[in-house]
This record gives C-alpha cells, structure tokens and sequence, in this order.
C-alpha cells in the first residue's frame, strides 16, 4: 500500500519512471488523437495518455502529463488547445485519486470512474468553450452544438447538450482502452503505484 | 546559421555553443522554422512574455476593431520579417474555428433582430457575424502569437532558457521529450497504421469495426511504449537525472531582457482589467 500513499503525495510521486513517464502519456494522448482522425471516428481520445498515467503513477504525475499534453501541443502544432490544459489535469487528478481508492477493481466502480471522468470533463471544459471559444471548437462536434443553437438554445445549453452527447463515449473508451492496455503491460514494466492499483 | 551542418551559429542569436550534431533534420524541420529572423535572435522567454499582453489586449474592448487591428499587424509584422508562413500557419489553423464561428452565430442561432440576407430558412444576422468576427479576431491574435514565438525557437534552446531561469530540469525534460516525441510517434504511428492495412485491417467499415481496429493499432504502439519506460529510466538514472544541484547544459543561452519580460508581463495587468470591465 505504500506506492499507492506515494503516488497520492505530491512530494513522492516524482520518481525517475513518474518523469520518464510523462513524455510517454504526451505521446499517447497525441497517438489517440491521431487515430480517431484517421479513422473518422466522431470521438477525441486525446487523454487515454494522462488516464494511464493516472493509473500507473498517480494524479500528480497524471496531472503534470495533462497540462504538459496541451502546452507541448500548443506550443508546436495547435496553440488553441492550451487552456484545454485544466481539463487534461482534472481528468488525471480524478482518475488517479478513483484509481488509488480502488476504483478499477471491479465493473461497477469502473462505471462509476467513467460517470465521473465524463463529469468532471463537462464542468472543467464547458466555461472555456463557452466564455472563451464563443461555443466553437472547431472540430466536428461544433455541429451538435449548431443543431442545438439552431433550436433557440443560448450557448451555454448548447453546448452543454453537445458535451452530454459526445464526452460519455469518449471517457467510456478512453477507460476501458487505458485499463484494458495496461493489463496487457507484464506486472515487472507496470511502476509500482500501477502495479497495486490493478493487481492483475 | 545552419542546423543540418551541426552548428548553430552563436554571432547574432541569443544562442551560444549549441552543437546541433544529434538534432535530427525531421524533427528541427517539424518543430519550428529554421531561420535568422530578429523574431529568431529574441530570447526565447522575451517571445513568450510578449503573447500576454498582446492576447489579453485581443479582448479589451467589445468591438472587432481592436483584435482586427492587432491581427493585421501581426500578420503584416510577419510578412515583412519573411516570416509569413508562420502567419499562414496560424490563419490555416484558425480555419475550421473561424468556420464554425460564422455558421453558429452568423446563420443557425435564431435572433429578434431584422436579418442582413434571408434566403429561405437561411437568414444572416449582422449581429451574429460581428460576435463571429471579434471571437475569430481574438483567437487569432492568440494563435498568431503563439505560433510566432514557439516557431521560432528549438524546443531545445527553449527547454535550456527555462532551466537557466530556475525552472526544475526535470519539468523541462518532460517539456522536450514530449515535444520530440511528436515526429517520431506520429511515424510510429503511421507505420503501425500502414502495416496493420496491409494486413487487411478495415480503416473504413462500420462503427463497431473502425473501433476494434483502433484497438488493433493502439495496443502495439502503446505497449512497446510503456515496456520502453523502463529502460528509459535506467539511462535517466545510470546519467544522474535525480541527483540534486544545477546542471549544465549543452546549449547555453544568452542572458538578457529580464527587463523587458517583466514590462511586458507588467503590462498584462492593466489589460486584463480592460477585458475584465469590457
């Protein structure tokens, strides 16, 4: 149990794997995205990295690969994608707090983890969206919100409609894919922190 | 100046004994414009300190013509510094957004007000295309400053000016690997996706099928990934990545303008009460 307190401590949860983790995180939440783009898949995925840093090393570690993710995307490729930031933090931050608590070790909690994980999403992003983007993101999802708006809804129940539609599906994946490749991780590569909350 | 040859040039650029021999072309050439623009001799936190204020100013006032104005200096300020195609870049960027914009508020969202054109179920609302507009304007002025300073400076030198102003090397490690890990998973990537099609993976069938061939793609790419942690972590360790104290760095850069980054973060301020009150 003391990987888990470790991983829970902002103090101790920064070994050497925590930070050569981070970069790896980036990279996946980068793949993720590059995927669902590929195969024209209505979803983002561009956090199955800072998830599985949440279960592997803990919400600190999880929150830094989260805020990292939007800065080193913002700064070279997509510099919108920076305030996104807080929302790829508070997703690590809930995961690896759920995840420490035992939340991945059976179904039920797991379901609980993604109601969450779409929650927390929804809050965090929805003032950015709105107060910021005017309701755009400029990606495929702006057209459930024009359908929205198109009704007569203000902008904060447009998106808000849009984001109940699109976020649950994606978070589900994104729980089940991160889970499900850090299973099909040997227990000897998982860090410790990893190792305990999925003892499997 | 030339990077390819291994050397970057240290006469007028704030940067000083940086030897380019393991930067690879691909990743300099994906990272940022190579070039010797007065953009490029800046130091690196003085480009950074300047996308504050001048976002923040994007958005004091309610009207179209103070982002306007700063989008088309800035743009303008780019072309004469041959550096449109980082202007290019941005507004490119700024498509699909700027697109959306004008669709949502300039034609879908429904107003009390007397339509500009109306054209069937179509109207154009006046209103809707100056709120498009000034938030389009204001974004931009954001990415286009953004992207100017960024693609201007190797994530290296960038991730070295940190740690010479204080920042942990560790955080600025995870900051550079991150960013040289986008070429190189990207390739990844596209080779794991090409190799999977030619085994017959489906890229275009239904729902279900895209999702289990996203399954496919991911699991080689992402084990191998986190397999490849460990051995990472030795060599961090076996090189005295968690021992205490400063470090050296390869490539050093040049001191200067702390003043002037601190004048430009100090004019934030006032700014951002403008937006604020507006």
């Amino acid at each position: 149990m003391s990987a888990i307190k470790d991983g829970l401590r902002f103090k101790t949860a920064f070994t050497t794997t925590a930070w050569v983790l981070i970069p790896v995180a980036i990279g996946i939440n980068l793949i993720g995205r590059f995927f669902t783009q590929t195969l024209n898949l209505p979803l983002f995925l561009d956090t199955i990295g800072t998830t599985m840093a949440a279960f592997l090393a803990g919400p600190w570690v999880a929150a830094v690969a989260g805020v990292l993710t939007n800065l080193v995307i913002g700064l070279t490729l997509e510099a919108t994608s920076i305030p996104f930031g807080i929302v790829n933090a508070a997703i690590g931050i809930v995961a690896g707090v759920m995840a420490a608590h035992g939340f991945l070790r059976s179904t039920g909690k797991i379901i609980v983890m993604m109601l969450c994980l779409t929650a927390i999403t929804i809050i965090t992003a929805m003032p950015l969206v709105v107060l910021v983007f005017e309701g755009v993101s400029g990606s495929g999802v702006d057209a459930v919100t024009g359908f929205f708006a198109a009704s007569g809804r203000n902008m904060v129940e447009s998106v808000l409609g849009q984001q109940l539609l699109t976020t649950p599906g994606d978070k589900v994946l994104t729980v089940l894919l991160a889970f499900a490749l850090i299973k099909g991780v040997p227990q000897r590569y998982r860090p410790p922190f990893g190792r305990e909350v999925i003892p499997f | 100046m030339s990077l390819q040859t291994g050397r970057y040039d240290d006469t007028d650029t704030g940067v000083v004994e940086a030897d380019t021999a393991t930067w690879s072309p691909a990743r300099v050439a994906e990272l940022y414009e190579i070039g010797n623009t007065w953009l490029h001799r800046a130091h690196p936190l003085t480009k950074l300190a300047a996308v504050l204020p001048l976002s923040v100013a994007g958005f004091a006032g309610d009207t179209v013509l103070v982002p306007a104005i700063l989008l088309a200096a800035a743009v303008l300020t780019l072309v004469v510094s041959r550096l449109g195609i980082i202007a290019l870049k941005s507004l490119r960027l700024m498509a699909p957004m700027t697109f959306a914009l004008v669709v949502i508020h300039g034609i879908v969202r429904p107003y009390d007000t007397e339509p500009l054109v109306a054209w069937g179920p179509i109207s154009v609302n006046a209103g809707g295309l100056a709120l498009a507009g000034t938030t389009a304007a204001r974004i931009a002025v954001f990415v286009i400053a953004v992207t100017a300073a960024m693609a201007t400076v190797h994530p290296k030198i960038f991730a070295t000016a940190l740690i010479q102003r204080g920042v942990s090397h560790k955080l600025a490690y995870a900051y550079l690997a991150g960013a040289e890990l986008i070429p190189e998973m990207r390739l990844r990537a596209t080779q794991i996706l090409e190799a999977q099609q030619s085994r017959g993976f489906d890229t275009k069938g239904s729902l279900p099928r895209r999702l289990r061939t996203l399954f496919a793609l991911l699991k080689p790419l992402l084990v191998s990934s986190l397999i490849g942690v460990e051995m990472r972590t030795l060599a961090l360790e076996s090189r005295g990545f968690s021992l205490p104290g400063r470090r050296t760095a390869a490539v050093a850069v040049r001191e200067r303008g702390r003043l002037l980054q601190r004048s430009l973060l100090l004019a934030s301020i006032p700014l951002l009460v403008l937006a604020v009150i507006w």
